[in-house]
């Protein structure tokens, strides 16, 4: 199994909704999820070096009726959409960290986090991550695995606590 | 029911059937979710095996650790401070909030915090600390104390919970459980950004960098070390770990073993404060590292409790926990590993029975992801205890005193004869009840008639 099946497999289980496409499909699935979403306000964040990508989810999120906010407004935010690049394959994680744009927050904020990008660096397990960032580690990083949930009512599992309750993983793995 | 001690609040919880229901559901369903998760390593045993030669080594150099997890996140822009108790901690909170004005603070569930009574120490600090992690809110909420180490309001459930919220938070009483948890994150939203500092505990510390690595589910650990301006965190030494490359296999050691789950929801591992350029973060990290008693633990015969991830897993399979529940111990730290650590850090004397508080069944050590040989502790920490109980002294002094024997049994035995026993304790009240004390005879003792007939009288 490659390290990104094994990815989808793991991040599918922790409750990520994983889907892969082309960068010429993104438009329109950006769409469609802000419509199934009902969001009426989005909060962008680490596109800074992905400007195509960058103009397919602002179209489709104007197509929807979307309103982009900036960071002020971060937590009126209906959905946060960030560039990720970095995976985890055997704990199904997706990674953001503090070098560069706010993509901390807007992971974390609204609802609903959808992360975007293509799997560049795709790391096999944690240690291999961490390795990585050894030499020089972020102020904050961060390993996401599925939405925010707890048990702490008579244990049963319940969503969306502090964090998003849904995390959406659009995955760019052809090309257009 | 009067009386303080383990087994009267234990008697005292096993009057509430509703308390016993929500125990041992939420504690069943922790276990069979470890069991799935553990099973699904297929390497446990050499997993542990190594973790364990890892703490051997961390709890041997705790001090030079300490040191080198301090040069390295001071070098990350932290502040790093050492305290050896709560009162330390207390001091420093009190300066740094008249310096910044701090006044509100976002807290996420830590142990050590709850070890060192820090609601009491912010307090005094003039800062109110609000505890974000949902069981923990709950808590606070109804000014109780957590009951479990993993899911602190294991003892209360849902009807309960909606009645608490109603009255606190003013929402409708009838809100099913995904009511109360949306009821929870708009509450505690807006007092997280507002709030001027985080608190956290640290799950591991990293020496190599410096780091802080943070487990959490709910979000509210990446919450709080992101939105207030100042970060704060409160870990004991025994949390080190030597290098980055040794933290995955604690993570997994420590969520498959607490909630069953290969990874939580949210690693966080913080290394500094926000650096030029960021956007996220706070502008300042303290970071106490806390003694209380640990430097202790690590050169006495317990040095294993220091293995210990806090994950609960010994509670979740304990015949005696899942009995009584965890506000029995009357310690933040219940269940077996309780037993052993609270006597351990606030001393024999004030938890002189929790050692007993086990049925050497074994179960804990089983499923502990550490092996911490608990019920072997629990004997030696019985021993300890007897060692220096005053009834056992009192016989071994008058059995190695043949005089200061034959002395004490005449005078008994004149009391014993006059018919009343100046005895009132409820052990002996419970003895008598089915037993009839033996009176001794109106003739002479066996020594006393041997005496006489030595010398030819009798």
């Amino acid at each position: 199994m490659s390290d990104l099946s094994t990815y989808i497999k793991n991040a599918s289980a922790a409750g990520t909704e994983v889907a892969t496409m082309t960068a010429a499909d993104l438009a329109g699935k950006v769409e469609a999820l802000a419509l199934e979403t009902c969001s009426s306000t989005a909060l962008l964040a680490g596109f800074e070096k992905s400007p195509e990508l960058l103009a397919a989810i602002v179209s489709g999120l104007q197509k929807a009726g979307v309103r982009i906010v900036n960071s002020e407004e971060a937590a009126l935010a209906d959905l946060g959409v960030t560039h990720c690049e970095t995976l985890v394959a055997d704990t199904g994680s997706l990674s953001h960290d503090s070098f560069g744009t706010a993509t901390l927050t807007a992971s974390l904020l609204p609802k609903v986090h959808l992360a975007v990008g293509r799997p560049v660096n795709l790391h096999p397990d944690l240690k291999s991550l961490l390795a990585a960032n050894a030499q020089k580690m972020p102020a904050r990083l961060a390993l996401i695995t599925g939405p925010s949930r707890t048990g702490d009512i008579e244990a049963t599992m319940t969503k969306c606590v502090h964090g998003p309750g849904r995390v959406i993983h659009y995955i760019i793995d052809r090309p257009a | 029911m009067s009386g303080r001690g383990f087994p009267a609040r234990a008697a005292r919880a096993t009057q509430d059937e509703r308390v016993l229901k929500a125990v041992a559901k939420t504690a069943q369903l922790l276990l069979e979710k470890r069991k799935a998760a553990i099973g699904g390593l297929g390497d446990f045993e050499e997993r542990r095996t190594r973790a364990r030669e890892i703490k051997e080594r961390v709890v041997a150099n705790l001090d030079s650790l300490a040191q080198t997890f301090a040069q390295n996140a001071t070098a990350a822009g932290a502040k790093v401070h050492f305290a050896q108790s709560g009162r330390e901690v207390g001091a420093l909170l009190v300066k740094l909030a008249r310096e910044r004005n701090l006044k509100l603070a976002v807290k996420t569930k830590s142990m050590t915090t709850e070890e060192i009574g820090f609601e009491e120490l912010a307090h005094a600090a003039g800062i109110e600390a609000v505890e974000t992690d949902l069981g923990e809110f709950i808590i606070q909420l109804a000014h109780e104390k957590p009951s479990h180490i993993m899911a602190p309001a294991i003892h209360r459930d849902r009807a309960q919970v909606g009645q608490l919220f109603h009255e606190k938070l003013g929402v409708p009483a009838d809100l099913g459980v995904e009511g109360l948890v949306a009821a929870a994150r708009n509450h505690l939203r807006e007092i997280f950004l507002n709030a001027d500092l985080g608190i956290t505990g640290g799950n591991f510390l990293v020496a190599e960098t410096g780091t802080v690595a943070l487990v959490t589910n709910e979000g509210n650990g990446r919450m709080t070390t992101s939105l207030p301006r100042l970060q704060f965190v409160v870990a004991g030494i025994d949390k080190l770990i030597p290098t980055l490359a040794d933290l995955p296999e604690f993570l997994t050691l420590l969520t498959r073993s607490a909630s069953g789950q290969p990874i939580s929801s949210y690693v966080t591992m913080v290394t500094g404060p926000r650096k030029q350029g960021e956007t996220d973060g706070p502008e300042e990290v303290h970071i106490v590292l806390l003694d209380n008693g640990r430097s202790t633990i690590a050169a006495g015969p317990f040095w294993q409790m220091l293995y210990c991830l806090h994950c609960g897993a010994c509670l979740n399979h304990c015949p005696v926990y899942r009995a009584v529940g965890g506000h029995a111990w009357s310690s933040p730290y219940p269940g077996p590993m309780g037993s052993i650590l609270s006597p351990l850090i606030w001393g024999l004397d004030e938890y002189p029975e929790l050692p007993d508080a086990c049925t050497l069944c074994g179960r804990c050590r089983e499923a502990c992801p550490m092996a911490i040989p608990l019920p072997d502790y629990h004997l030696k920490l019985k021993e300890k205890r007897n060692a220096r109980a005053l009834l056992p002294r009192l016989g071994a002094t008058l059995a190695s005193k043949p005089g200061l024997y034959r002395f004490a049994l005449a005078r008994l035995r004149g009391v014993l004869r006059k018919g009343s026993v100046p005895i009132e304790t409820r052990a002996y009240a419970n003895w008598t009840k089915a037993r009839a004390l033996p009176m001794p005879g109106e003739g002479p003792t066996f020594r006393e008639w041997w005496k006489k007939r030595k010398e030819g009288k009798a």
